[in-house]
């Protein structure tokens, strides 16, 4: 345990940094269909990696460094609490399907995808005070659909890779 | 992919097309417009009455136009763009909402349940 600690935070370290960069790149180009909040959501492929290769813990680790540091660095204050809602209910979802054998990565990012989205429109609600944002949510929970099994299949080709190349986590 | 994926992936799209469909027909004219800033009403306006209301308070600035029975957001101060972008609503339940200033015009329908209500 000792010294797989020390593999963990290297880990949990670098998929961090893979979810800030992903997180930052999307930033730059973001997708304008009309309606905010419309993403492919990449860095959810960092916390669904945690998740699946190195536990739940792990993977809620990574989403709160991660929410914490976009803030610090780029995200502004709306920004961050539409990432830390959507992202715990997504982190919530994931993680309670992660063990359920019927379901994939693929199946499992989708999940999370679309938890996401219903937080976003929750903390919309919230900062609105207005239920009529719910108009987004047909819209966001397709584009949300479509961008989680994108990447669902990223995900599961580099658990494929990982393994392949044994430098995946293999205690588990 | 498994076949619980594809499910999931079908429901949740169908879900969505439902909800859509749903919020986009069944809906009638709209009676009044109501403007929410920061989840406080700011004012209700008769949708059949045309003007221009002009909002400069201290964290939103825009101008909204009623006309022809619809209303729209003129301009706005906020970097995306999205709610002048977004044109002119007219039925009720529809809205224009502008996230960055938390701006909200909703419309709103007939007072369901009665035609008068006299006392």
């Amino acid at each position: 345990m000792e010294k797989n600690s020390i593999k963990r935070i290297t880990t949990l370290a670098i998929l961090t940094a893979v979810a800030l960069v992903l997180g930052y790149v999307e930033s730059l180009f973001p997708l304008n269909f009309g309606v905010p909040g419309i993403k492919l959501g990449l860095a959810n492929t960092a916390v669904l990696l945690a998740i699946i290769l190195m536990g739940r813990k792990e993977g809620l680790l990574l989403l709160l460094a991660k929410v914490l540091l976009s803030a610090v660095l780029f995200a502004g204050f709306a920004g961050t609490v539409y990432g830390l809602a959507g992202g715990l209910l997504s982190w919530t979802v994931m993680a309670a399907l992660k063990d359920i054998k019927a379901f994939s990565s693929v199946g499992i990012s989708v999940a999370g995808a679309a938890a996401h989205n219903l937080g976003q429109i929750l903390v919309a609600m919230l900062l609105t005070g207005s239920t009529a944002i719910i108009g987004y949510f047909p819209i966001l929970l397709i584009s949300g659909t479509i961008a989680g099994v994108l990447t669902g299949l990223i995900a599961q080709a580099l658990i494929r890779a990982l393994k392949m190349s044994g430098k995946g986590n293999n205690d588990r | 992919m498994k076949k619980a994926d594809i499910i999931l992936t079908v429901s949740l799209l169908l879900a969505a097309l439902l909800l859509g469909g749903f919020l986009l027909f069944g809906r009638e004219q709209g009676q009044t417009v109501e403007v929410h800033i920061d989840g406080k009403l700011y004012t209700t306006v008769m949708l059949s009455q045309p003007q221009t209301i002009t909002i400069d308070e201290k964290s939103a600035h825009c101008v909204i136009e009623i006309e022809d029975g619809s209303v729209r957001m003129i301009s706005s101060d906020c970097p995306d763009q999205l709610c002048v972008h977004q044109g002119a609503i007219h039925k009720a339940g529809e809205s224009i909402i502008c996230l960055p200033q938390r701006i909200v015009i909703e419309i709103k329908g007939k007072v369901q349940g009665y035609d008068i209500l006299i006392k």
